[in-house]
């Protein structure tokens, strides 16, 4: 799928857009950003010409940073945190930060160092960006590690969760593999054995960050014949989503609803229309993303509970729906929603598509075993992302629930930096 | 409404800049369009009897900053001879004649002089700057053998050269000078003075090292290999200009022509304040073209309604009296205070290393009193004007 980023900046325009940075001695662009990237140093660096140090420090934080710089929702972290956003409008950190990567990819500008392997050995369950992270992290700090990956192809969500319009597959497919690296094997294809029995096999720390494989239900009747947002995105990216003529009418309110309203309306759609109980200011999604939905012709139906999927003969005939309120402001749940008598509505539509969130995959319980967990989300300390079981550490999706690209980094980081501190305490021991 | 035409010497002007000897004043067409922009007054191209070498700009332009350029074109006598005759054709401004030779050929001066006075040029500026290069080896023996800058910095020469041009013209002189050495530009500003030199026109262009590639050590600059130096101008050398002005007019009677890096009203003010009588300007106009000009007059303008100026004589100098050595200056104490309202809460004052006076409390910037040496750092670092010097009584 054609992308439909803005066009990079030239060198003219970047160093003039990298000077605007004030260089704030408070820089709360960094609070912002989940990855934790010191953005005032590779923005000046950006200005004074040399990106050598900038990739470096971006690379260094977030090894996706190529395809963050095309969908963190930036406008709702590092760029609503900038000074100058006060003073007009924010540096365009996302921009900036895409002309970096563009030319460390053209001219092979960062040459990241690897230390020496030191013998101790990891394994990663999960192929996703907070998977690879910690394996790439650790490589640098000379550890082996075995990756699992369940799927063909490694990534997670990037590699095929995120529709191509947003980030394009040759970015995101040259970020994943410049990771690659022989410290690093990669077990594709192959269903891991239970993080807690890996410890046991040699292996002196274990990384758990399998993502949700699975889609969250509403549980409305009628839902056998709804299809759910990960099976759309995963068609879509396989080039065999097909909706032309079809009246979508798709379930949520986040950033992964948008993105099938956006597909949807992409592979020929009729109409798209969408169904959230909250009101647009409320939803999830950030700004843009809604309003990138909006544009492409997205009908909103907000304050709408769905009730139930009308299905006649076999085929979706719509959707029916009430208007509701929220009984305690601010708490934005079903069960928070009080029901508007006479507000039911039908809205006609031939594709349902509910796409509310996320859940562990069917296989996680065993994978998980007798780790801490609460309905399939790992227990962690936040610090350095250990679970219940020492040796064991979990992130990603897996433990927040389902979170940005940039959380899973940073996820990936932390355990990696908390790996290698076990593995020189085992080496001392 | 304030007049912007002025009187340099006997010489009346339209108005008060002039277009400096550069790119801009090599053919008839190019002056023409300065005139009909309004500018007061072109000095040709740099004119030699014969071009001595290469003859063509080439330059490293940062827009805004600086060009450096280390060669520039140059006219032959009887090209300058014949635009002269087009302008006087073709237009009614004045035009300067801008020229050079070796400091041993008083009959080249002479000739030129003759000759471009003859073709109906206004006033003559004989040239002791240009080429602007490093006049490091020239000797008290050797000092008649070189051109150039290193005329300048030779009262001797200097007054040899203007004493040969009066012999054959009587027009006014304007010599064109630059130097590196204050205590030489007032020796020879007072030497062509009391040699019967109408004007001077001083340049706050210093010559500058280039900027190489970093990967290659080659000088950047297009369509040029290995340059040594360049003359430098642009707002760069703004500063230098003041300062220059301010020396002359401490030092000379006669009027003052500065160029060197002006480019708006505002610079304009500031060096006629520090006692020049006119500004002249190249780059600006190579930059942006003569639409500054119509900037620069009407933001003068409108600063000397403002002021009740009736002329720009009326402003000149008038900065002369805090122009001081730095053992005399008087130091008030203060200190820096900051708006909380303005406030953006950036901490960009937070980053000077000299500085212990600001830090942050209750997630607001604070500026202690008692260590802030009023420095004025961090009221430039504001990018919203929050911090300003409050004065303190003296105990």
């Amino acid at each position: 799928m054609q992308s439909e980023a803005l066009r990079l900046y030239s060198e003219a325009e970047a160093r003039r857009e990298a000077s605007r940075c004030l260089g704030c001695g408070d820089p709360t662009c960094m609070d912002g950003c989940p990855a934790k990237v010191d953005i005032r140093e590779f923005i000046h660096e950006i200005a004074t010409g040399n990106l050598t140090r900038s990739a470096r420090l971006l690379m260094e934080k977030n090894p996706f940073y190529w395809s963050c710089a095309y969908i963190c929702p930036v406008e709702k972290q590092c760029e609503i945190k900038c000074h100058y956003a006060e003073i007009n409008y924010p540096v365009t950190i996302a921009r900036l930060q895409q002309y970096v990567a563009n030319r460390d990819w053209e001219e092979g500008i960062f040459r990241p160092s690897f230390a020496e392997p030191t013998g101790a050995k990891a394994a990663i369950i999960g192929g996703g960006p907070a998977g690879m992270t910690c394996a790439w992290q650790l490589a640098r700090r000379g550890i082996q590690s075995v990756l699992y990956e369940r799927r063909k192809e490694l990534g997670g969500m990037l590699g095929w969760a995120i529709p191509g319009y947003r980030l394009p597959d040759e970015i995101r497919n040259r970020e994943i593999d410049r990771l690659r690296c022989p410290m690093i094997e990669v077990r594709q294809g192959e269903a891991a054995p239970p993080a807690v029995s890996l410890l046991e096999r040699g292996f002196d720390a274990v990384f758990v960050a399998p993502g949700l494989q699975a889609s969250a239900r509403v549980n409305l009747p009628g839902e056998e014949f709804a299809l759910f947002a990960l099976d759309v995105m995963d068609m879509a990216h396989r080039g065999i989503l097909d909706m032309q003529g079809k009246r979508v009418l798709v379930v949520g309110g986040g950033s992964v609803a948008m993105d099938v309203c956006g597909t949807a309306l992409r592979a020929g759609a009729e109409k798209v229309e969408l169904i959230c109980p909250e009101a647009p200011r409320e939803m999830p999604a950030a700004r843009r993303e809604l309003d990138d939905a909006w544009e492409k012709g997205t009908i909103f139906h907000t304050r709408l509970l769905p009730i139930e999927i009308v299905v006649e003969d076999g085929r979706v005939e719509g959707l029916r729906a009430v208007g509701i309120e929220w009984i305690e402001e601010g708490r934005f749940v079903p069960s928070n929603a009080r029901v508007l008598p006479g507000t039911e509505r039908f809205l006609p539509g031939t594709v349902v598509v509910e796409a509310i969130g996320q859940r562990p995959g069917d296989d996680c319980g065993e994978l998980l075993t007798g780790l801490e967990h609460n309905g399939g989300l790992v227990a962690v300390d936040q610090e350095t992302m250990s679970t219940s079981v020492p040796g064991v550490f979990a992130g990603g999706d897996v433990v927040n629930g389902g979170s940005t690209v940039a959380a899973a980094v940073d996820h990936g980081n932390r355990a990696a930096e908390a790996i290698a501190a076990r593995a020189k305490r085992l080496a001392i021991m | 409404m304030a007049g912007t035409g002025i009187a340099f010497g006997s010489v009346e002007l339209n108005n008060f800049i002039t277009v400096a000897s550069g790119p801009l004043t090599d053919a008839a067409s190019k002056i023409e369009a300065a005139e009909k922009a309004g500018a007061g007054a072109a000095s040709l191209k740099l004119t030699f009897v014969d071009v001595p070498f290469q003859s063509e700009m080439r330059s490293y332009s940062m827009p805004g900053s600086v060009i450096l350029s280390p060669t520039n074109r140059r006219l032959d006598l009887k090209k300058a001879i014949e635009i002269t005759r087009q302008i006087r054709r073709i237009t009614g401004m004045k035009l300067f004649a801008n020229y050079s030779a070796l400091g041993s050929r008083l009959d080249e001066w002479k000739l030129l002089s003759e000759k471009l006075d003859e073709a109906g040029a206004d006033l003559l500026e004989p040239n002791f700057c240009c080429p602007n290069l490093d006049t490091s080896e020239v000797t008290s023996t050797t000092k008649h053998d070189h051109g150039g800058a290193s005329i300048g910095e030779n009262p001797e020469v200097c007054a040899e050269i203007v004493r040969a041009i009066r012999e054959v013209s009587g027009l006014p002189i304007v010599p064109k000078i630059i130097t590196a050495d204050r205590r030489t530009l007032i020796e020879v500003a007072r030497t062509v003075e009391d040699c019967g030199a109408a004007g001077i026109h001083v340049v706050g262009t210093p010559t500058s090292g280039l900027p190489p590639v970093a990967e290659n050590g080659r000088p950047e600059i297009p369509l040029l290999d290995g340059a040594p130096q360049g003359s430098t101008n642009g707002p760069l050398c703004k500063y230098t200009s003041y300062l220059y002005a301010a020396i002359l007019a401490r030092s000379i009677s006669i009027p003052i022509m500065i160029s060197g890096g002006l480019e708006s009203w505002k610079d304009c003010v500031d060096v006629i304040s520090w006692g020049a009588t006119a500004p002249s300007i190249c780059s600006a106009f190579m930059w942006y073209g003569y639409e500054i000009l119509d900037s620069i007059n009407e933001g003068i303008q409108d600063f000397m309604d403002r002021n009740g100026f009736a002329s720009i004589a009326d402003f000149r100098g008038r900065s002369l009296r805090y122009f001081t050595t730095p053992d005399r200056v008087r130091l008030r104490r203060g200190v820096a205070v900051v708006d909380d309202e303005a406030c953006i809460n950036c901490g960009r004052c937070l980053r000077p290393a000299h500085c212990e006076a600001v830090s942050r409390a209750d997630d607001r910037v604070a500026i202690d009193a008692e260590l802030c040496i009023g420095c004025g750092v961090c009221g430039s670092l504001c990018p919203v004007g929050a911090i300003s010097y409050r004065e303190e009584e003296e105990h």
